[in-house]
């Protein structure tokens, strides 16, 4: 029987709201799939379950806020209901790779339909919730576009497709809340009738300000920083940039941004151990690559969701997981893998007009990178003086974790990979 | 294709992406990134959004020169053929 807790969404993070659940005991869950909504700082998060299962029982109601590793539910693995040890679920989940985490049509047919409890799924890739969002509303899922990963239908997806179907005053038999639709559409087996959603709203940007300032108070507290700059050319990558744009239609250009997350990926490569944590006095490098992006938000605040497994995506795919992390996170729908597990976080503060940017490391990583805007400069080469597009690159490192040396060898892979942008 | 049909369209793309932004109180000559805090991806999608709300394929080379709405303007006016009402 697995235990679901509340879970920490970073290391400023000590308690959450319970929002709502969006199963109830008796529903199939599986590994990513989002089992319950929660309120924090950062906004309000779908929080994914650990593990395949069935869910058993839901311990605490929607409206408490809750420490950090309360139980919330009890899963009971599908493996409990027959002879197969726990370890086949675990195994599964080994080490630090959860490269399957939410991407439950490629690893999906674990769960057997024969169980009584267990409703055939169909093949529409959508959340639980927008699936019973969907039941209420008399939404077609299949004829739902799924904005979340891998296209997975989301409640908002859901809603959008109901608003297009529907007069606004669509909810046929229950009485809507009195907000916007977007906010919560309370499911109809939720166990209380009071979505805590709206009066929380309120003191939002106050409590982000302290939520940032607790973790930003902690790294200068406990992480002795070092900085290092570089100034790297981007005439190449910029050629090859625009070459490949003349070529792609509207909808499929890249920005100069995911060659430099590209770049900053493969120079993890090359020096891994700035991927990674500092836990328990000790450095933890790891071995998935979870590229955290600061994101400013426009009512002010930041948060640093994750592009997560960044290293097995392709420059497109990580220019499509960048868009889409951006809209949700300003739209407040991320996911809870995606807060909690950044390896190391890129802040491309330059799309803002700054020309270098010294960040502070969001612990427990042991590294951020920065990106000024890039910009026409003077550059000598060759014994000639040119005009060049430059960004400076940044790195602040945790001294406890690397030092400088790696720091300098992680800079300059960044700017080796840059001048090749072909191979990026 | 008239210059209220392109604020109109400008102002449709912006709702989506910069929702809370006033684009009345933006000059025609000022950095419309820099006034309404819009980062490369926003950027992106704004031109992309006007591309499909006026018809008009915008080349990503020409990016750069699109950073105020007077310009915006200019441009569209330039690339839409003549007598187009709307996209």
């Amino acid at each position: 029987m697995g235990e679901f807790r509340m879970p920490s969404m970073g290391a400023d993070m000590e308690a959450a709201t319970l929002v709502e659940w969006t199963v109830e005991p008796g529903d199939a869950v599986q590994r990513g799939d989002i089992i319950a909504e929660i309120e924090t700082e950062k906004g309000n998060i779908d929080v994914e379950v650990f593990e395949d299962g069935v869910v058993d029982e839901l311990l605490v109601e929607p409206g408490e806020k809750l420490p950090v590793g309360t139980v919330l539910a009890r899963i009971r693995r599908e493996k409990d209901d027959e002879e197969a040890p726990a370890e086949a679920v675990t195994s599964k989940t080994e080490g630090t790779e959860p490269a399957h985490a939410g991407d439950g049509e490629s690893t999906a047919p674990r769960l057997p339909e024969k169980s009584p409890t267990v409703p055939p799924r169909r093949h529409v890739r959508a959340s639980p919730l927008a699936r019973r969002v969907a039941a209420d509303l008399g939404v077609d899922l299949s004829k739902v576009t799924g904005s979340g990963p891998q296209g997975a239908i989301q409640r908002i997806d859901v809603e959008r497709a109901a608003q297009a179907l529907a007069p606004p005053e669509m909810p046929p038999e229950k009485e809507p809340p009195e907000e916007a639709p977007k906010e919560e559409s309370p499911a109809e087996e939720a166990p209380t009738e009071e979505a805590p959603t709206t009066e929380a709203e309120a003191p939002y940007p106050e409590r982000m300000r302290q939520a940032i300032a607790k973790a930003m108070a902690r790294s200068n507290r406990e992480i002795p920083h070092y900085f290092l700059e570089t100034p790297i050319s981007m005439q190449r990558a910029l050629q090859w940039l625009e070459s490949e744009n003349e070529e792609r239609s509207v909808k499929e250009r890249l920005l100069p941004v995911v060659l430099l997350f590209r770049a900053v990926i493969r120079a993890l490569d090359d020096v891994p151990a700035l991927n990674g944590y500092w836990r328990n006095d000790r450095h933890e490098p790891q071995e998935a690559i979870h590229l955290g992006v600061a994101i400013s938000l426009r009512q002010g605040g930041l948060v640093i969701p994750a592009i997560r497994n960044a290293d097995q995506k392709s420059v497109d795919e990580l220019m499509q997981a960048l868009d889409d992390l951006i809209t949700r996170a300003r739209s407040g729908r991320l996911r809870s893998s995606e807060l909690t597990e950044a390896t190391i976080t890129v802040t491309n503060l330059g799309d803002l007009g700054v020309e270098t940017v010294h960040g502070m490391i969001y612990p427990p990583q042991v590294a951020l990178v920065g990106f000024g805007k890039i910009t026409e400069r003077p550059w000598a080469e060759d014994g000639m003086l040119g005009v060049r597009p430059v960004v400076t690159a940044t790195l602040a490192g945790d001294h406890r974790a690397t030092d400088g040396r790696q720091g300098a060898k992680f800079l300059d892979a960044i700017n080796e990979h840059l001048q090749r942008p072909d191979e990026l | 294709m008239t210059e209220s049909d392109i604020t109109a369209a400008l102002r449709t793309v912006l709702a989506d992406i910069a929702p809370e932004s006033d684009l009345h109180r933006v000059g025609p000559e000022e950095n419309l990134r820099e006034e309404l805090e819009l980062d490369s991806m926003d950027a992106l999608h704004v031109l992309v959004g006007l591309s499909e709300e006026l018809g008009v394929e915008i080349p990503a080379k020409d990016y750069g020169r699109l950073t105020t709405k007077a310009a915006i303007v200019r441009y569209l006016q330039e690339r839409s053929p003549e007598g187009r009402v709307e996209g």
